[in-house]
């Protein structure tokens, strides 16, 4: 893996508000595996506490279903998926509540 | 101001026994709302039993002969399993809620069947081996059926007393950030445990003890505080599967080995051959293997990153189809991940983590608490399983979930409606608002950070006087800065800041009183281990602890005051693990 990974994040404050990308630039510090939701709590633990994504009630191993997330443009399980260098995370569905967090 | 939404006779907190409690008490006929944190039928300890792959729900033999299931233990009787559960318990077992365990586990398997669950196998004498989803799926279906209503993605943050009873909650509904209050009879905790308090802990992320805090808050006992569970070998590393339990899962059904830095075996340093083999070979694994790895990871032998080694030998072969046999599941998804770094010759970074909270709320066997019109059920609970929990926790939720929706719905008959004291409220709102006020205070995360290398400084496997102490002047420290916290984010929808204070306001005041409870038993007794009082001590410490208010008042119960009572005297910790396994053969 790269040393850096590149993170597009599509972001929203609130249902009714516009979207926009922010990226997000994370230092690698090993070459062991690392999940979508690694990448997500890192950002929110060292870089940004305002970005929303599905935490609250999160098995972390694929048993509740619940923290899907669009990675270049496929639906994941964030837990389960591992990492890119570079991706894009999106929101799975229209029905926003707040950045990654859909309804449902 | 705090929206006040609709009126109830039954509010239950939680959807593991939190759902058991809603189907009885809707069954009395009473208006019944369940609040959950997460998704209803998707969250919660209860999913992750036995890593969703196999969980149990415990039984005696006499009732699954009669339930059609196994013939293999017929000759077994409630009576005989009671006897071992409270010698498992090292004899600190609420004797009267045991009976109800055991009288009563065989009914709630039965129903659950009727309910659409279904029974894969059996796991070991009493064990009947099920799926963690669909126990949920079988007693959302009931409970909706019967009209339950759900509330979900709603965190709980305190119960409203007034008139001396409790008279209604306030929680934060996440998905659109305002506060509520509702107006109960009665209300029924069922939050399960407070896993969320250790950095390592084998639990999903809404298990933070709110339960428990909020029940000390409103006068409410808590009582075994001290009495926590870990499971021996929960990943650690690769970060990516932290929490995951699957090597314990394996290593007892004997695959694999746990090592050390130069990769040799250790637990024969820390328990007699006897212990060890029970260790090694027994349910009774968590809480000795929870010591040898823990000492030997205190002793600077454990791996270079963390933990001990979990390894399997590659040949011969034929042992991975062995495997793969006995558990179907490891071909797919994160588990074959796990499963090929591990035939490859990758070992897993494992350690002891939180797993199981035996103490809890005090409740009498109706499963009322010291405050009328509360009542509680499942792990947030205390009481039934002692010292040491080796039974079925899903039993337990089921047992106790079933019982309390009963009495919640007797009390909520009888019980004038009171309406929601406004200046309560409004003090209330103040306090949970408190952080957006703020300026330039710590961040939630940064306390929280505090708050696990408190805990696991002083409140894992091995406690000592020195540590604990050291615990209490460290939260107390950490509850004035509560106080000082601010936010980075100011929008109130989903804001995971304010989500974190919650959170903290609920597992500090869990973590004094686990502290304050450890360092009360100067005694190692099950799950308890003092390194400075390493022996079972029945002439003083035969008694269960409660505390009670925010400055943690104590007093004592004797326990097993009528029942089975153990013998008198002192004896070395690992000396009487083997007397009480005697006593069970």
């Amino acid at each position: 893996m790269a040393q850096e990974l590149h993170v597009k994040v599509r972001r929203q404050r609130g249902p009714e508000e516009e979207s926009y990308l922010q990226e997000y630039v994370l230092p690698l510090v090993s070459d062991e595996p690392v999940s979508v939701m690694n990448v997500l709590e890192y950002i929110y633990e060292h870089q940004d506490p305002t970005l929303a994504f599905f935490s609250h009630a999160a098995c972390r191993q694929a048993a509740c279903g619940k923290c899907m997330v669009k990675v270049d443009g496929q639906v994941r399980l964030a837990c389960k998926e591992h990492a890119k260098d570079t991706m894009l995370l999106e929101p799975y569905s229209k029905t926003v509540v707040r950045d990654l967090l859909c309804e449902g | 101001m705090i929206q006040i939404e609709k009126k109830y006779d039954v509010v239950v907190i939680g959807s593991g026994g939190g759902l058991r409690a809603a189907i009885s008490a809707a069954q009395q006929g009473a208006r019944t709302l369940v609040v959950c944190r997460g998704k209803v039928n998707r969250s919660g300890a209860t999913l992750l039993a036995g890593a969703n792959i196999s969980a149990d729900i415990a039984c005696d033999g006499a009732s699954l002969a009669r339930l059609g299931i196994s013939k293999g233990n017929e000759g077994d009787t409630p009576e005989r399993w009671f006897q071992d559960l409270v010698r498992e318990g090292f004899y600190l077992n609420n004797q009267e809620m045991l009976t109800l365990f055991t009288e009563t586990a065989g009914q709630r398997l039965e129903e659950l069947m009727c309910w659409g669950m279904k029974v894969q196998g059996m796991e070991g004498e009493r064990e009947v081996s099920v799926v963690g989803s669909d126990i949920l799926d079988a007693l959302y279906k009931k409970a909706k059926a019967l009209g339950v209503e759900f509330l979900s993605d709603t965190i709980f943050t305190d119960l409203i007393v007034d008139e001396g009873r409790v008279c209604g909650l306030t929680c934060l509904n996440l998905a659109n950030g305002q506060l509520q209050a509702i107006s109960a009879k009665a209300v029924v905790l069922a939050t399960g445990g407070a896993h969320g308090l250790f950095s390592e802990n084998s639990g999903s992320t809404d298990l933070c003890g709110e339960g428990q805090a909020a029940a000390l808050r409103a006068g409410a006992e808590l009582v075994d505080m001290e009495m926590i569970s870990f499971c021996p070998t929960v990943i650690c590393r690769p970060y990516m599967y932290k929490g995951n339990i699957l090597p314990y899962i394996l290593f007892s059904s004997g695959y694999g080995q746990l090592l050390n830095r130069i990769g040799k075996t250790f637990t024969s340093r820390y328990l007699s051959p006897k212990v060890e083999r029970l260790a090694l070979e027994s349910e009774w694994n968590k809480m000795l293997l929870s010591y040898a790895v823990q000492s030997e990871i205190n002793q600077g032998r454990g791996a270079r990153d963390g933990g001990v080694y979990y390894a399997i030998d590659r040949y011969p072969l034929q042992i991975w189809d062995e495997m793969y046999e006995e558990f179907p599941s490891l071909k797919q998804g994160l588990y074959k991940e796990m499963i090929d770094a591990l035939s490859q010759g990758s070992a897993l970074n494992v350690q002891p983590a939180a797993h199981y909270f035996e103490g809890g709320v005090w409740v009498a066997a109706d499963m009322s608490t010291s405050l009328p019109g509360l009542f509680a059920a499942g792990e947030c609970a205390g009481g039934m399983f002692g010292a040491n929990r080796v039974s079925s926790a899903i039993t337990e939720m089921l047992v106790e979930g079933a019982q309390a929706g009963l009495s919640a719905a007797a009390f909520a008959q009888g019980a004038e409606e009171i309406s929601l004291p406004r200046q309560q409220l409004d003090s209330l709102e103040e306090e949970l608002l408190a952080p957006f006020g703020n300026s330039g205070g710590p961040a939630p995360r940064q306390l929280r950070r505090r708050l696990h290398e408190i805990t696991a400084d002083s409140l894992m496997v091995i406690r000592s006087e020195a540590s604990l102490e050291r615990a209490l002047r460290d939260l107390d420290g950490l509850q004035g800065q509560l106080e000082k916290v601010s936010f980075a984010d100011s929008q109130r929808l989903y804001n995971r800041q304010w989500r974190e204070y919650l959170e903290l306001r609920a597992m500090i005041p869990c973590a004094r009183a686990i502290a304050r409870s450890a360092l009360l038993r100067r005694e190692s007794r099950g799950v308890h281990i003092r390194s400075d009082h390493f022996y079972t001590d029945n002439s003083q410490f035969l008694h269960n602890i409660v505390l009670s208010g925010t400055e943690l008042r104590e007093r004592c119960i004797p326990a097993a005051a009528a029942g089975i009572s153990p013998a008198s005297g002192r004896w070395g910790y690992t000396q009487y693990v083997e007397k009480i396994v005697e006593e069970l053969e």
